[in-house]
């Protein structure tokens, strides 16, 4: 017996090592070298002068940096409203996905399809959508007599925000729904019947078991919806370019500017690990369901 | 004893609709236009006010998304390194998977945490030290560079979906295969894979998927024409002064139609994979 | 065999010596490609593939960036844009061209262009195209209401207002006013009119000037005072510029000479025969008009492996035919004095003639490595200024700030 178990665990280590490889290349190393890196004064203009160590300065110019600030407020308002709407129609939609309805098949098909698509092309097509010149909302707006003007989606700053996040939940709640469709279906059938018999309401279904027991579902797909759409990225290059007046520069469109547009790698390894800081700020506020979800394996 | 068609089903009915035409009718409506835009010409497309329908249909968007990129390469280099990315995921994916759920590892949580840790990553931390690893590689513009950056960013979801499968599979079923004399690597060849091909099968939609949508490696990895992918393509068809709307709801549809086509298909089989991913994972 | 040997031998001896073949890498911006062929006719050891870029010209710097940075060898030249000489020489990314060039062959450049590719009294680039901003206008509409071509941006805006009262759905003036370089080179062009400047000769940053105070307002109430932008103005990019006035929307467009083609083309514009080129009004009514001075040119990586040959597809490249062909074909404007009097390519676009002057004399956005960082705070705090954010004051003020910390002028 113990015979095997050594085999075996050595067979377990020899199936890891490939990933184990990869990981240390490109995650690890990368990681330990964006961090380091975050530390210097590194920019393409004074190449030849090397590094400069500037232990803290870059991290405390960020927090004076206006398009920093604005970034982050920017990416932070638009994660929490974004993944709020995200979630609250994505469980009124799996919750109709969840009846057996006609026209069941073409519901779960037409879910898929957003998410399916390039992020890049929905965002192409949504900006061609919201163009103030030739943009089809406004022009049915106007024919349904909604409005008079035509609305200056992406011309106006309040409206480029919201503009951006209607094109991110047309894409992602989709598969939002699909995912909590997958928490309801786990709820026995029987426990809505046996609290009918003693009286519940819908609402009192809803929100006695539906939600308790959607729980753990929910908290892993918002966790993941939240770290997703704060480093958004492809969405905004697409559809605003992060304007007008970087009104929608997200925290990474503003880092990849930094780094590849004004070739400031120290201030741009700065951001980007301050980027990865609030990632695994959040991973901690969700700490409590992703341990049950490590346990479970 | 049928119900009686009471007036509460008769609105819930019409409610219904209405919910199944609007949610449809948002989701597909994007599509739709681009549909139609992508076969009038220029003149409709750039009418002020809108011409909604065509006034008249054309093909050339279609022509010029080919003859202006070389669109059918970006389309088989998607496909490859999509194809190739998957493949390296399932088996990469699998012997970690196997590994974690089998066997006793000592650093197993220290594994699972820096798995997890990538999907937290944002991808910017890494871009300039993967550029520079793969091009000291030599894996600049090849299928296999982003293939393994492709890989890398999906093993957490490979290994979520496949390690939340073998859990099912009983051990027993092993070892009665390894008392009958089949190594360990034989008893995962011929007993574990067959088991676990309906997770095999969502585990490579969701690598495939990610995979073909990928952008900001596809475009710092593979700047090249030759293997230039769809998504950094597709973009090139902007310039400074103009936006081809044309060409770009053309070359749109291209790339979504195989894509809808393809879910349409896997439909059922998709959800189904998903839900009892989504359950266990 | 023997005989198939020796001959087997024979041909791979002479394939090695005239089969050594050297491929460049050109990452280009436009070409038309007779230009490629007939240098490889002319150079038969020599054969350049051509790597398109991302037409955003922000992408094309990115890429450039990472490859340069990267030490890739992989990229033997590429067209830089005519800001980048700078950023690329001061990192030590390019070869410099100087010694390859006489004064002679130097001379035969327009001075603006070839004042961008120096820096540092060493050339970087050799100039293949140049450009600079125009005002187009509505020659009909100006004869209708018996209105001269204004000379200052005040009279544009009365202009713009008479006509805009009496021609229902008209606009007055369409330029390219995004958050991205265009809004840079439109600013520039108003501020420099009204006697602003962002940086002296010395690199100072003097941009807090009543002057350029001035040419803010002016853009701020071209849209909230007077209204004569069109709609969406903070989102055009030249495209959208265009469109409007070809589609007979605007009196006025302050563009490349680039649109002047489509203004001609009848399935793009609605308005073929009724276009006038102009300099760009002034601000200061005793000062000068002032363009932006735009254009490409040529730049040599210093980690190609064939910086020789490079450097020879180059001159070429930027020489007196390729940009003829550029001229006629593309419509490139030359950054070559001699072209100005070639009959074909003023066939082509007549107008480059009465022009010439505001070619010769564009006027170079700040110079500087950190370019790419300035244009950003110029374009940033300008849209804050449109979108109703920040005052012209405030505004002005930002931006010195900014810029005075990222040049370490504090």
């Amino acid at each position: 017996m113990k015979y095997k178990m050594n085999k075996r665990e050595k067979m377990g280590y020899i199936f890891l090592l490939p990933s184990i490889v990869l990981m240390l290349a490109f995650i690890i190393y990368p990681v330990i070298n964006t961090v380091y890196l975050s530390f210097f004064n590194y920019r393409i203009q004074t190449l030849s002068m090397g590094k400069t160590f500037v232990g803290l300065n870059n991290y405390r110019m960020a927090f004076n940096d206006p398009n920093f600030l604005d970034a982050i407020s920017f990416t932070l308002i638009f994660t929490v409203v974004a993944v709020t709407l995200e979630t609250i129609i994505g469980v009124m939609f799996a919750l109709i996905m969840n009846k057996k309805m006609p026209g069941q098949g073409i519901i779960r098909t037409a879910v898929l399809i957003p998410w399916a698509i390039p992020t890049i092309i929905s965002g192409l097509m949504w900006k061609f959508m919201y163009s103030e010149q030739y943009g089809v909302i406004n022009y049915i707006f106007q024919k349904l007599m909604i409005i008079q003007e035509p609305i200056p989606w992406l011309s106006d700053a309040f409206l480029a925000g919201v503009a951006t996040i209607i094109a991110d939940v047309w894409k992602t709640t989709p598969y939002m729904s699909l995912l909590i469709l997958s928490g309801l279906q786990t709820i026995p059938q029987n426990l809505y019947e046996a609290s009918s018999i003693d009286g519940a309401t819908k609402r009192q279904q809803f929100f006695k078991i539906t939600l308790p027991l959607l729980k753990p579902v929910l908290s892993v797909a918002i966790l993941f919806r939240v770290i997703a759409t704060f480093r958004i990225y492809d969405l905004v290059a697409a559809l605003t370019n992060g304007g007008p007046a970087n009104a929608t520069q997200s925290l990474t469109l503003y880092t990849i500017r930094t780094y590849f547009n004004f070739g400031n790698i120290g201030y741009g390894s700065t951001l980007a690990t301050i980027t990865l800081l609030i990632s695994l700020l959040i991973s901690l506020l969700f700490l409590k369901s992703l341990r049950a979800k490590l346990e479970k394996v | 004893m049928k119900k009686p068609i009471t007036i509460k089903k008769i609105i819930v009915t019409i409610l219904y609709i209405f919910f199944f035409v609007f949610f449809v009718g948002t989701i597909v409506f994007p599509f739709f236009w681009q549909f139609l835009n992508s076969f009038k010409t220029q003149r409709d497309l750039f009418s002020i006010p809108l011409n909604f329908w065509p006034t008249e249909f054309t093909l050339d968007n279609y022509r010029e998304v080919f003859s202006k990129q070389p669109f059918l390469d970006y389309i088989i280099n998607s496909f490859v390194i999509a194809g190739i990315s998957t493949i390296f995921s399932i088996v990469i994916g699998a012997m970690a998977s196997y590994s974690i759920s089998r066997t006793r590892i000592k650093f197993k949580k220290i594994y699972l945490l820096i798995l997890l840790s990538i999907t937290l990553l944002p991808p910017i931390t890494i871009v300039n030290p993967v550029y520079m690893l793969i091009k000291n590689l030599n894996l600049l513009n090849t299928f296999w560079g982003l293939a393994l950056v492709n890989t890398i960013l999906t093993l957490p979801t490979s290994v979520w979906f496949l390690s939340g499968f073998f859990e099912t599979i009983p051990v027993e079923l092993e070892e009665s295969a390894m008392i009958d004399g089949a190594t360990v690597f034989q008893s995962f060849y011929k007993i574990i894979i067959p088991l676990v091909s309906p997770a095999v099968f969502t585990v490579s939609i969701l690598v495939f998927i990610a995979s073909w949508n990928q952008y900001l490696f596809a475009q710092i990895l593979n700047p090249l024409r030759i293997r230039r992918t769809i998504t950094v393509g597709i973009t090139l068809y902007q310039t400074d002064h103009v936006i081809p709307w044309g060409t770009l709801s053309a070359a749109s549809i291209i790339v979504t139609v195989p894509l809808i086509i393809l879910v349409l298909i896997l439909q059922k089989k998709i959800i189904s994979g998903l839900l009892d991913g989504g359950v266990k994972g | 065999m023997k005989k198939l040997g020796i001959f087997l031998l024979f041909i791979m001896l002479v394939t090695g010596l005239f089969g050594q073949q050297v491929v460049l890498n050109y990452y280009y911006n436009a070409i038309d490609r007779s230009i490629i062929e007939l240098f490889e006719a002319q150079n038969p050891d020599i054969k350049i593939n051509l790597v398109e870029m991302p037409e955003n010209t922000n992408q094309k710097l990115q890429l450039i960036q990472t490859i340069l940075f990267a030490k890739d060898s992989s990229m033997d030249l590429f067209d830089a844009d005519v800001t980048w000489a700078p950023i690329f020489s001061s990192a030590g990314w390019v070869a410099p061209l100087s010694k390859h060039f006489s004064d002679i062959e130097l001379d035969a450049y327009l001075p603006g262009p070839l004042n961008s590719v120096t820096y540092n009294d060493e050339i970087w680039g050799i100039p293949y195209r140049t450009d600079a901003g125009i005002l187009y206008y509505r020659k009909d509409l100006l004869e209708k209401y018996n209105k001269p071509v204004p000379e200052t941006w005040e009279e544009l805006v009365e202009t713009s207002k008479y006509i805009m009262v009496r021609e229902p759905g008209m606009k007055g003036l369409s330029g390219s006013w995004a958050q991205f370089e265009g809004l840079t080179c439109n600013l520039m062009e108003i501020v420099w009119s009204y006697g602003g400047e962002v940086l002296d000769e010395n690199g100072k940053v003097i941009i807090n000037s009543k002057e350029t105070l001035e040419a803010l307002k002016m853009m701020d109430d071209m849209i909230s005072k007077h209204r004569i932008m069109p709609d969406g103005i903070v989102n055009f990019y030249s495209g959208d510029a265009r469109a409007v006035f070809f589609a007979g929307n605007s009196v006025f467009l302050r563009d490349w000479p680039t649109g002047w083609l489509n203004s001609q083309n009848p399935s793009v514009s609605k308005i073929v025969g009724k276009v006038g080129i102009s300099d760009l009004p002034k601000g200061d009514p005793m000062g000068r008009s002032y363009s932006t001075l735009g254009g490409w040119q040529v730049m040599v990586s210093e980690y190609s492996k064939n910086k020789e040959a490079a450097i020879r597809f180059a001159k070429f490249r930027a020489g007196l035919q390729a940009q003829k062909i550029g001229a006629v074909n593309l419509s490139h404007i030359p950054a070559l004095k001699s072209l100005y009097s070639d009959l074909d390519v003023l066939a082509k676009m007549p107008f480059i003639q009465d022009m010439y002057p505001a070619f010769y004399s564009a006027y170079p956005r700040p110079k500087s490595p950190y370019y790419a960082e300035i244009s950003n705070i110029l374009q940033t705090e300008t849209q804050m200024m449109f979108v109703g954010r920040k005052t012209p004051e405030r505004a002005l003020r930002d931006m010195e700030f900014q810029i005075k910390m990222l040049l370490g002028q504090f």
